[in-house]
Parts: structure tokens; sequence; C-alpha cells
């Protein structure tokens, strides 16, 4: 099969980066590429995929992959499958492998390097964290390593960059470096050759891994699978066997080339007196350990609340001074209003969400880097287990308090197909920062500002409660579906524990910078779009209406001018309740009387589904709209309202708790909608979320107001 | 051979030696990971209430599996 090709033939453009988790791929890859980069998805699957470009020092360039982190070829989990389509199907081959071998685990890199190989790629090995390996006592003879492999190993510093340079030249020389034949004596199976001539592999581990794993090569066509089913039958083929065997076979003679001369009753003790395991008898403490995480969920909690306030009244700010500059620089126009009142505020609704999911991911950017997001899967695997739920699921619910998108896209990294499902779909149950303003004005309008047992402020209360509130509903739901979802699939969590390190700054710069440009391009657009079409709503209705709204408010004016500010302000009321979103607020009115709310919250409610924090802003759109002198804040505004018929104050505690309550639980964001639907493949799910949390939202929040009105 | 007994057994800080896996898949899971018949391990961490277990390989590297998992994993007990 390995035949040799004229060197002028070759082309070399496709790069695929490959190696273990945590074995500095991310670091390589930002060392290569830089920010000449960018994030998609491989079809039909929720894994990340990274493509960027680098050239070398003679201007050839080249198009970097770079492929989730793996131990192995023989898939289990989504990530496995990538990787494993992607170097299977002829489509998508790369023309040269970077294999990123850790030195510290070289025993399972190495085993990964061999799988490779034997598919017949051209294949660089890179050797990573060389220096680490020595300092801990473990000599590596890259010559005799280089002879086993019989090809010259490029050794590097992921972190410092140190060697970047010569691995770029050796991109430039790849041409001449032979295509992959295994100097493992495999097991041959007659099979293996049956497949080749079939033409439907081209080495025979190609063949082994097709004949193993057919089921989930989206390429193979059906008769190409049906042909591959035949060959197992009549060979009679045990799946699982023929992995084992080859692993072993593999790990063998991988463990001839490191311990050439190892009696293997020879005792080595594990290091004890490492950075890692001293830290780890703190961080995985049966007490302390947990107390260490909470106390990184205070802090983590407190930036995302503190810390983001200031980055954010200054969006704020800035929003405002481009709207009023804007509006007195262009004349008074229907194009004047929309550019302002529609778009700019549109866009400033997303803006203002950027400091705390830059915070966020931060955050979650560093304890993953370090070495600690594992540990904390450790500790928690038991208790999240009790609700059906992950050890790994706790990323995804801590992000959820920043955002439920990011947080649905981060259950991708749980293997097991229930749990991520369940993860996914109670996520946003949690509070994210778009209902915070929500709770926040409500909370100052109906919640008196005293001091509970001398210190604790009533308000904060009823926010650390309202939180709590809905992780409460987050666990629950978790162990109802549990009890639903049905699923054969073995959960095993063997996970690898990898040494504390410190974070590279430049990593965590690059995801926070993709995080933000995902939420911004992608949750923004429908935001503002929706911005744009709640402030046409608001501010057109039909003609007739319009003009009948105008007519009436000029009649009842003059009837009684003595019960009215000014025309302006109830013509404009008047005209409010006659647009379109006012009638769509009217004609649902039935339906949201009984929780004790009226048009106008209704309309904030129907926004609320671009993001929640809306409803903050359509009501002072509301009324903003109805009434001429903006100058009163929201708050006070909102505190004069009163009910039509009993001169009460609208916003009661009966109706506050009764709206809290309800942003807690309801499913109001079709971001999040839009984004279960791409991770779950199915409208099943996201249509699951709206009915049954707007259906308990209504049920509670019923509850609420009719106990306590 | 009455000396061995299952991962889940072993205590915090016992060393041990694989002898085989009962389920085959998380036999190849754990090879993969770089735990092999014959090598050694040290049980190095026990999460509270039953929670999972991180075990240290010769080359310093943790794995943790859960409790469950650990009991299908036959291992030899080594002398303290």
């Amino acid at each position: 099969m390995l035949v040799e090709e004229p060197i002028q033939a070759i082309s070399i453009k496709n790069i695929a980066l490959i190696g273990n988790p945590n074995a500095g791929k991310t670091s390589l890859f930002n060392s290569l590429t830089g920010m000449n980069q960018h994030v998609g998805n491989f079809t039909g699957v929720t894994v990340d995929k990274k493509v960027g470009q680098f050239s070398t020092a003679d201007k050839q360039k080249f198009d970097l992959i770079d492929l989730p982190g793996i131990y192995s070829l023989f898939a289990k989990s989504e990530d496995e499958h990538v990787v494993l389509e992607t170097l299977l199907n002829p489509e998508t081959q790369p023309d040269l492998v970077i294999i990123l071998l850790d030195a510290l685990h070289l025993q399972r890199s190495l085993l990964l390097f061999t799988q490779i190989q034997d598919l017949g790629f051209r294949v660089l090995p890179v050797l990573n964290m060389l220096e680490l390996a020595e300092q801990e006592g473990n000599h590596i003879s890259i010559t005799q390593l280089e002879e086993h492999i019989a090809q010259k190993i490029v050794t590097i510093n992921a972190r410092t960059g140190k060697g970047i340079s010569s691995l770029k030249e050796a991109v430039a020389k790849s041409k001449a470096l032979p295509k992959g034949s295994s100097r493992l004596e495999t097991i041959s199976h007659e099979w293996e050759n049956t497949l080749k001539i079939n033409n439907l592999a081209q080495t025979n581990f190609a063949a082994l891994l097709m004949a193993v794993q057919y089921q989930n090569l989206s390429f193979l066509n059906t008769s190409e699978r049906a042909s591959i089913a035949d060959i197992i039958e009549s060979y009679n083929i045990n799946i699982l066997k023929v992995q084992v065997d080859n692993t072993a076979e593999r790990l063998g003679q991988i463990h001839d080339w490191l311990h050439p001369t190892t009696n293997p009753t020879l005792h080595i003790d594990p290091p004890s007196s490492t950075f890692t395991s001293i830290a780890d008898k703190i961080i995985l403490h049966p007490i302390g350990g947990y107390l260490i995480f909470l106390g990184v969920l205070m802090v983590m909690f407190q930036a995302i609340f503190s810390l983001a306030a200031y980055p954010m009244d200054w969006i704020d700010a800035g929003m405002a001074n481009l709207i009023t500059s804007v509006q007195s620089t262009f004349p008074e126009h229907f194009l004047t209003a929309l550019f302002t009142d529609g778009l700019l505020a549109g866009i400033g609704g997303v803006l203002i969400f950027v400091p705390q999911i830059a915070i966020l991911f931060a955050f979650i950017a560093v304890l993953e880097e370090s070495g600690y997001m594992s540990r904390v899967m450790f500790i928690m695997d038991k208790i999240m287990r009790r609700f059906g739920l992950n050890g790994q699921s706790v990323v995804p619910l801590v992000s959820g308090l920043a955002c439920a998108v990011p947080a649905i896209m981060a259950a991708r990294s749980i293997p097991n197909g229930k749990e991520r499902l369940i993860t996914i779909f109670v996520t946003p149950f949690i509070s994210c920062a778009a209902r915070l303003p929500v709770y926040l004005i409500i909370i100052a309008l109906v919640i008196p500002n005293t001091t509970v047992f001398g210190f604790f402020g009533l308000q904060g209360l009823v926010l650390l409660g309202l939180y709590l509130a809905g992780l409460a509903a987050t666990l629950i739901t978790a162990w109802l579906a549990n009890l639903f979802i049905k699923s054969d699939e073995e959960s095993f969590f063997i996970m690898d524990l990898p040494t504390y390190k410190m974070p590279r700054w430049k990593n965590i710069g690059i995801t926070i910078w993709q995080k933000i440009k995902t939420f911004v391009w992608d949750a923004g657009k429908i935001i503002v779009a929706l911005s744009i079409l709640l402030w046409v709503l608001a501010s057109y209705g039909s003609p007739e209406a319009m003009q009948a709204a105008e007519t009436t408010a000029k009649t009842e004016y003059q009837q009684a001018p003595e019960q009215y500010n000014n025309l302006e302000n109830l013509i404009a009321a008047k005209k409010l309740e006659a647009s379109y979103l006012g009638q769509l607020g009217q004609s649902i009115e039935p339906v949201i009387q009984p929780l004790g709310y009226d048009w106008k919250i209704g309309i904030a409610l129907l926004s609320s589904f671009a993001a929640r924090e809306v409803f903050v802003g359509s009501l002072a759109t509301i009324y903003n709209v109805g009434e001429a002198d903006s100058d009163l804040p929201l708050i006070q505004r909102l505190k004069n309202e009163k009910r039509p018929e009993t001169g009460e104050p609208v916003y009661d505690l009966a109706l506050g708790l009764s709206l809290l309550i309800f942003y807690v639980l309801a499913m109001q964001c079709m971001s999040t909608l839009a984004i279960t639907k791409k991770e779950t493949n199915s409208w099943k799910w996201p249509m699951a979320q709206l009915v049954l949390m707007t259906g308990v939202a209504y049920i509670a929040a019923l509850v609420i107001y009719q106990l306590l009105s | 051979m009455t000396n061995e007994i299952t991962l889940a057994e072993l205590n915090q800080l016992e060393k041990a030696t694989i002898i085989s896996f009962k389920n085959q898949v998380v036999g190849l899971k754990m090879m993969e990971m770089g735990v092999t018949p014959n090598c050694e391990i040290e049980l190095a961490h026990l999460a509270p209430l039953g929670g999972p277990l991180a075990i240290r390989l010769e080359s310093g590297s943790l794995i943790s599996l859960r409790k469950a998992t650990a009991a299908t994993i036959i291992v030899k007990k080594l002398a303290k």
C-alpha cells in the first residue's frame, strides 16, 4: 500500500493537530495560529471545530485544524467520533498530522501516535513538556524513541513557545516525510484484507477501525455498510475483543520501547511530594474541598455582579450619550427614531452583557486551564448523580448564572448522552444575568429596604432566595427527568485529573474573545432584530385605530382638561394602547389577569421573549412612549401607577412576588430555545422546555398572587 | 486467589497491582488511559459519601473513576 510518490506530486496544505486531552494542544494551536483562527462546528455534531492558518519562513501557507483531545481512535465519546470521522473520511483527510506527545504521559501519547501512524498518514511527532518530565526525574531518551518510531521528533514547550520555529521548519519540509507504516506487528486479520480489496480501507488498521466503528461513520453509504456488516458476520468478528487485543498489543510494544530493561516486579514509588499531590490533599479534602469550591463560586459570583457593574454602567451611559447626540444632530424623523430607539437601543441591550460574559468565561477558562475544574467534577459527581446529572454538569450550571446559551454549549463536554440531555434541559432554570435587572427593579419596587436581624438587607435576602428557588427548580426537574428519560448507555466518568498548571493568559484571552464574538453575533442578532420589531410594534398601529385614539384623547381632554396633565401625554398613552403591541398585550390580558398583570405588563412579558432583560426596557418604552415627560425615573413611574378601578398601586407585594416567581421559572428566551434545538438536534426538547417551564411558572405565579392579594 | 479484591475495596493510600477487568469496555478505556494489567497503582483520593475515587499511576497520572466502575476491576493488594 505504501507506494513511494515523487516529492513534487505531494501537496501539503491541510494539517490536523491531534493529541491527548491536557497535552497542551490549545497552547500549541494558539502559538501557531495566533488570532488567525475561528471556531465552527463539525457537521452533525456539537463539537467545536477550531481552524486556523499559519505560514512558514519560506512563505508556505498551511491550514491547521485543531481536533478534540482524545486517547484513542476506538471511539466511545463524541470527541473521539469526530477525530475518527475526520481521519477516515476521504473528503476531510488531512495531508499531514501533527501529533502532540506529552512527555509526562508518554505511554498513552504513543498509543494514539501508533494508531494514527498505522492509518498511513504522514505524521509529525512533537514532544511537549519534556522539561517538566525531567524535573520529575523522568529521563526520556529521545534518540532511542526516534529509532523506535522511525521518525525525527520535534521538541517544543507549548507554554513558552520554545521550539515553535523548529516545528514550523519541520512542517515546511514535511513533503519529505514518509507515509506512516506500522512499526507494530499488529495481529493481521484475514478480514482486514477483504475490506482492503473491497477498496473500503487503505491500511490494515483502517480496515480494523472501519469494521469496529462503521455504524458511526457517516460518510459510508448503505451498500458499504452492508458489505462491512457481511464481513463482520461471515468472519464472526468480536468487535470489542478486537479493540482490546489491538490496544493491549500496542501497549506491550510501547512498554518495551519505554522500559527496555525494567523488571516488571521492580517497584517505583509514585511521586508523593509534587505540588499537585500536596495541593490535592487540600483541594480534594472531604470537607475542605467543598469549602474551597464554595469560596471559588462566591468569588466568581461577586465578580460577575460587582466587578461587571462598572463596565456595564459605562456601556449604558455611553449608549445613552450616543443616542442623545444622534437625536440632537439629526432631524426628528421616522428614520432617526428607528435608528436610535430601535437599533441603537437594541445594540446597547446586547453589549451590556459583554462584561459579565467576559468575566464568567475568564473564570471558567482559568479553572479549566489550571486543572481545578476536573477536581470540581471529582468532588461533585456523587451529589450531581443523585439528580441524574454528572460531575461535569457543574460547569454548565455555573455558567448558567451568566447566560443559558453558552452554558448549554458547555454541556458538550459531558460524554453520557442522557446526562448531557438532562443538563441542557434544566440549565435554563438557573437564574441568568438577564433575569437580574428584572429582579432588581421589582425588588426595589415591592420589597422594603429594611434589614433583618440587624444586618441582612431584606432586598438582598429576597434576591438570594430567587437564585435558590431557581437552583431548587433545576435540581427537582433534573431528578424528575432522570426518572422519565430511559437510557441503556453506561456512564463511566473515567477521567484524567491533570497536574496543576499556571493558566496561560493568552489562551484565556483568546477563549474570552471567542465567547464574546459568539454571543454578540449569535444571540445579538436576535436581540437587536426583536428590539427593532418591538419598537415598530409599539410605535405603529392600524391607521384608523391610531387616528381614532388621537381623536378620543382630544375629546376626553376637552371634556375634562383638569383631570390630565397635558394633551401630549394623553395622546401618547392612547396611541400606545391602540398600537399593534398594545393590541397584542390586551389580547393576552384575560390569560394573565389571574396573575395580577395588566396589559402593559403583558406587553413587557411578550417582549421578554427577545431576552428577559428587555422586560425593563419594554416597561421603559411603554411608559416613555406613554408619557411625554420621561425625566421621572422608571421606578418612580411604576410606583405611581394605579389600578384604574381601585386606585391602589399596581405594583404591590402580591404582584411583585408573582412577577418575580414567574421570571424565576418561565422559559422566555428565544436564544435559549434556539441553542437547545441546535444542541439536541430536535424541536422536542426546546418545546418541552417552553411548555413545562412556562406552565410551572404560570401556576406558581397564580398561586402566589391569589394567596397574597 | 484469596488476596485478589476489587479496586473499590481498596483503602486510601493502599497500593495494588491491576490483575484484570471484568468489563471489557472499562478495560479498554482504562488501558487507553495507561492503566494496564500488571501495573501498580495507589488509591490516592476518595470522594466522600461513596463518590468517585482517584488512583495514581507510576507515571504520576491521576485517574478518577466511579466506585461502581472500580468494583469491576480486579486488583491484588500489595503489602505496605
